[in-house]
């Protein structure tokens, strides 16, 4: 696509979204997905499917746009439990908990929640930006990944892990292990066996990746908190901006 | 032979128990041929993989040169924050989110002895409310607030 045809397409876009009773929906859209997205555990799908219902009654550029905001604003607020109480609402904030907690830790909660939101409102806005520039040669270049690349970028990720973990190389190893061990759970996508399963329903889909990532940080910190007392900084200090 | 590092040592222990866990529960998975790897192939690899790091790590905690001691065991939290997770899960189907949320919150604060009662009286009459109004009727999540029908037959949510 020519740069001529992306201004024209962006133009248009522009001109539909650019209303008064459109940017209210995207500000209602905003601020409820945020609210709900606070809920720990109830991520940015789970918040559209439960909001969907709402906006069955705008004309349907309205609808798209509500839900939007909606998305964006849950996908913020997994931020904000993440950062405060170490416990991450969605996959996507198990990150922010390894710095963002820390600073919490050390009084400065107040930047930390700005910080999470100054940087999700830059990068949802260059995502955009670059996502309609680079779409159509992307989709190019994601066409030719085959099964070698998607093995090497996983690879790369384990890699990742053991060489950004802080502290021990071979504990490392081992929790990558383990991980790897407990992603084996469930179904076993060539051959259809379950593993791990002990003929549990709930878990020939796997474990999913939110109720461990709350378990591992969250209740685990829950219990940390209560049997140290001298590091007893679970939102003790006072929140500033 | 002394223990450097007891925290190593307990590390070792839970990575070469769960492997071989995982060992013993993964032998019957089929193994399948080198042209087409089965089910077993990988569980076998991973916990082979954890038993070894783990063998490494215990014997860093006899030949190393020492580090963090273990702190003593905190059962009580542990266990009854455990608890209160599990006790959520396996009565909101059944018993409603009133009785789920309570038992979660009771079984939590008696996870600390400082719990001040009087305090987790308002704290759990104020969430019952807000757990109620947001989940419920606010979002409308299919969960029904009292249990659904009183006389029981009450079965294990598997099998």
């Amino acid at each position: 696509m020519e740069i001529g045809a992306l201004f024209a397409n962006l133009a248009l876009g522009f001109s539909v979204a650019v209303s008064l009773q459109n940017l209210f929906w995207c500000l209602m859209g905003a601020l409820i997905g945020t609210a709900i997205g606070v809920l720990p555990g109830v991520g940015p799908v789970a918040t559209m499917a439960l909001l969907l219902p709402a906006t069955y009654a705008l004309p349907a550029e309205g609808a798209l746009i509500m839900l939007a905001g909606i998305y964006y604003g849950a996908q913020y607020g997994g931020s904000t439990t993440a950062i405060l109480v170490n416990l991450p609402g969605e996959s996507s904030s198990v990150v922010t908990t390894l710095d963002g907690h820390q600073m919490a830790r050390q009084g400065r909660a107040g930047p930390a929640l700005a910080i999470a939101a100054l940087g999700s409102f830059f990068a949802g806005c260059v995502a955009t930006v670059a996502i309609a520039l680079a779409a159509p040669p992307l989709t190019r270049l994601a066409q030719q990944f085959r099964p070698e690349d998607y093995f090497s970028l996983m690879v790369l990720g384990l890699v990742f892990a053991i060489v950004l973990a802080s502290g021990s190389v071979l504990k490392a190893f081992g929790m990558v292990f383990l991980g790897m061990l407990l992603g084996l759970v469930g179904t076993d996508v060539n051959t259809g066996n379950t593993r791990f399963t002990f003929d549990i329903g709930e878990l020939f889909d796997g474990i999913g990746f939110v109720p461990l990532a709350m378990g591992v940080f969250g209740i685990a910190e829950i219990i940390a908190n209560l049997t140290n007392r001298e590091r007893r900084d679970l939102a003790t200090a006072r929140v500033r901006g | 032979m002394r223990i450097k590092s007891s925290q190593d040592l307990a590390t070792g222990l839970l990575f070469i128990t769960i492997g071989g866990a995982a060992l013993v529960i993964g032998a019957d998975y089929p193994l399948g041929s080198a042209q087409r790897p089965g089910t077993g192939v990988l569980p076998r690899i991973l916990s082979w993989c954890l038993i070894g790091t783990g063998l490494i790590i215990w014997l860093k905690a006899f030949l190393g040169e020492g580090g963090p001691r273990l702190t003593g065991w905190a059962w009580r939290p542990a266990i009854l924050i455990t608890l209160a997770a599990a006790a959520f899960a396996l009565t909101i189907d059944r018993l409603g989110l009133a009785i789920a949320m309570l038992l979660a919150m009771t079984l939590a604060a008696l996870g600390t002895p400082e719990t001040r009662w009087r305090e987790y009286g308002l704290f759990a009459a104020l969430m019952l409310a807000i757990g109620i109004l947001v989940f419920r009727y606010g979002l409308g999540m299919p969960v029904t607030v009292l249990p659904k029908d009183l006389p029981m037959t009450w079965e294990l949510p598997w099998r």
